[in-house]
């Protein structure tokens, strides 16, 4: 009977424990192979951790390897909501640090994700009170950040990128997709307190930084030009100006100055402060496209320099329009007229070169194109078809009406003249380097086409020397020691209103170069409604000599009567390396 | 045997936790060095940012103007004179190097 009771029990506790056994492996099973891969990826999440690493934006060198744009990591703020207790402590604490307003930080805690940012980018101060605070929930994680050492300089050539790694203006926006480095990211193994260990054979995506850019941009005559030219529209009153300093053999930009400008490091909110008006905007540049009309005259053998011209006592009719100059003129030559910027001296080199012709060199000079400049936002100007020309049309264009340029068309049109006749491409970027210094891309000079020969190149460049001399209407302009040749331009502005050519109104303008025997500066000053003076000679070209005086000094161009020779010359696309300058500055008696 | 056998498991497994133990050791390592090295780059950077504001051109003519009385020169106040023959001496102390720009 007892061991029929107790066979019993044995049996009992074999089923109870057998259905218990059987419980557990169909749990094991049931974790281990349906929910096996759910419940993989949740461990996994819990043991490993994904580390995201910016790669950095690029780095701007000018030719000589002064740095224009840097990327730097600094500190942005963040909050995980679901692990802070007191939302309103916490915002009042942080909001007190980060001089913002507790409602607006509270709004922004009080949020389903899991992470929300609460200030991007703060300084290293502001950084350092948040650590300090040690609010549980609040962290802190590096974000790239790009700064502009120089403060405004070259702003308009720089542009800037917004907080998300975007270039938005600029070489920033142009070469965006080089100077943008990749993202990268690693996967840790966390322990028991969440840090970090690196293991082995885990997955590994290194970042990749941003690429270089090296400039053509002198960093010194860049100064040059944006200090002279905020001394010149301040003094006259205008409402802006633009230098551009370029090499007129190569292309290469020196430098590009844009008056008004702001600060790339924090460029605000006026988009029309951010327009390079030396690319993207238009104006009729009077008489500087004298040039044009006159070298295609001596290039089609129309004229030579001594040829005469009646200048009609400074009144002449065109289709029954009455032209004036500014002082009265009989009988002057060819190379006066330029001189002194004869409107009806160059009428008449028009009207003998024809509109096909006049038409036919403004194109080939790169009016009515892109120049091709590596910025964003160049525009073609106007120009309008020959067929489209009016009665008048010829006359206007000859002189420099009818027609919109960019200064960076003309820069490169005077280039031509000086360089021989070639047209050039002009650029900003010699060269692109891997951040481990390795050479990506080098931009070489390119030439788009010839325009004129080099005899008329020499001839145009003996009378554009007679501008800056005693009787031309570019005197300011001369230089000392150094062979200036140069045209003066004032160009009457529309009035929108009445629709005619405003009297008080005026672009005032000079372009020229420098050394006229063998020019290596291009220079172009526009100065946008000066209201102190209005012309040309008297507003832009004493900019031109200023700007072209310190801009030799600092390149080492020696003046025509020196005896002595030069050791090097600064070679275009110069490496980032500083190089030796072949002149230096000695201060003494 | 079964103690030999017993012996030789327990001394495979603690080379295996040793091992492990090792790795990650290293691993904490790696990353204290990674984060070091993170941190002397972002100093050098922004060393080499803090270089380039001071020796800023405006940086440089604000210095020069306000705290070490200089002006700009005038043009005419600026010689070139010839460059060095190799023939001769190198330029000492109060003799003016050949070949550079002077103010007057």
């Amino acid at each position: 009977m007892i061991e029929r009771r107790e066979k019993r029990r044995v049996v009992v506790a074999g089923v109870l424990l057998g259905i218990g056994f059987f419980m557990i492996l169909g749990r094991l099973f049931h974790l281990q192979v349906i929910q096996a891969e759910d419940l993989g990826q949740k461990a996994g999440r819990q043991h490993h951790k994904v580390l995201t690493v910016e790669g950095g934006r690029g780095t701007i060198y000018d030719r000589n390897g002064k740095i224009l744009s840097m990327n730097l990591d600094v500190p942005s703020v963040f909050g995980e909501p679901r692990a802070i207790s007191d939302m309103h402590s916490t915002a009042a604490r942080l909001a007190g640090v980060l001089l913002t307003d507790v409602t607006q930080m509270e709004a922004k805690l009080n949020n389903r994700r899991d992470f929300v940012w609460l200030e991007r980018r703060l300084a290293p101060e502001q950084a350092q009170r948040v650590r300090a605070l040690s609010l549980p929930g609040i962290g802190l994680v590096p974000e790239g950040r790009h700064f502009y050492p120089n403060g405004a300089l070259l702003a308009h050539v720089l542009g800037f990128a917004n907080v998300d790694n975007h270039g938005l203006e600029g070489l920033e926006r142009r070469y965006d997709g080089r100077l943008r480095g990749e993202r990268g990211h690693f996967v840790v193994e966390r322990d028991a307190l969440g840090g970090a260990v690196f293991p082995k054979g885990l997955n590994y995506a290194a970042p990749s930084a941003g690429q270089d850019l090296i400039l053509t941009i002198d960093e010194v005559i860049q100064y040059i030009a944006e200090h002279e030219l905020e001394q010149a529209v301040t003094k006259t009153r205008a409402d802006a100006g633009i230098v551009i300093v370029s090499e007129p053999k190569s292309g290469a930009i020196l430098a590009l100055a844009v008056y008004p400008t702001f600060d790339p490091n924090r460029p605000g909110s006026d988009a029309n402060l951010w327009r390079n008006r030396a690319i993207a905007d238009t104006y009729e540049p009077g008489s500087t496209l004298k040039i044009v009309t006159a070298a295609a005259a001596l290039e089609e053998n129309l004229f030579s320099p001594a040829d005469l011209l009646y200048g009609e006592d400074g009144k002449y009719i065109v289709e029954n329009t009455v032209v004036h100059d500014h002082h009265k003129h009989g009988w002057m030559t060819f190379a006066e007229v330029l001189q002194k910027s004869s409107n009806i001296g160059i009428i008449k080199v028009g009207q003998r070169l024809g509109s096909d012709r006049l038409a036919t060199y403004l194109a080939a000079f790169g009016f009515g194109q892109k120049t091709g400049v590596d910025l964003e936002g160049e525009v073609r100007g106007l120009l309008k078809e020959e067929q489209a020309w009016g009665r008048r049309s010829l006359a206007s264009i000859s002189m420099g009406q009818e027609v919109g340029i960019t200064a960076l068309q003309l820069t490169m049109a005077a280039s031509a003249i000086a360089n021989g006749g070639w047209v050039m491409r002009p650029y900003l970027v010699s060269e692109i380097k891997a951040p481990s210094g390795q050479t990506l891309a080098r931009f070489e000079p390119s030439a788009r086409r010839r325009v004129v020969s080099s005899a008329t190149s020499r001839t145009m460049i003996d009378i554009l020397r007679g501008v800056v001399l005693p009787g031309g209407t570019g005197t300011l302009a001369a230089l000392p020691a150094y062979d200036v040749a140069g045209k003066t331009g004032t160009a009457q502005k529309l009035d929108p209103v009445t629709r005619r050519y405003s009297a008080t109104r005026t672009v005032a303008s000079f372009v020229g170069f420098l050394p006229a025997d063998d020019p290596q500066l291009t220079i172009l000053v526009v100065i946008d409604e000066p209201k102190v003076d209005q012309w040309g000679g008297t507003v832009a070209a004493p900019v031109f000599q200023r700007i072209a005086a310190q801009a030799v000094q600092h390149l080492g161009i020696p003046p025509k009567d020196f005896k002595g020779q030069v050791l090097a010359a600064r070679a275009p696309n110069a490496s980032p390396e500083p190089k030796k300058a072949s002149w230096e500055y000695v201060v003494g008696r | 045997m079964k103690i030999l056998i017993g012996t030789l498991l327990w001394v495979l497994a603690l080379v295996a936790v040793c091992e492990k133990v090792d790795v990650y050791r290293t691993g904490y390592a790696i990353e204290k060095l990674r984060v070091e090295k993170k941190q002397a780059q972002q100093e050098q950077r922004g060393l080499e940012l803090d270089l380039a504001r001071v020796t800023a051109p405006e940086q440089i003519e604000r210095v020069a103007s306000t705290k070490l009385g200089m002006v700009r020169p005038r043009y005419d106040q600026v010689v070139l004179i010839g460059p060095r023959q190799k023939s001769q001496p190198p330029p000492s102390q109060g003799v003016l190097p050949v070949g550079q720009l002077v103010l007057r």
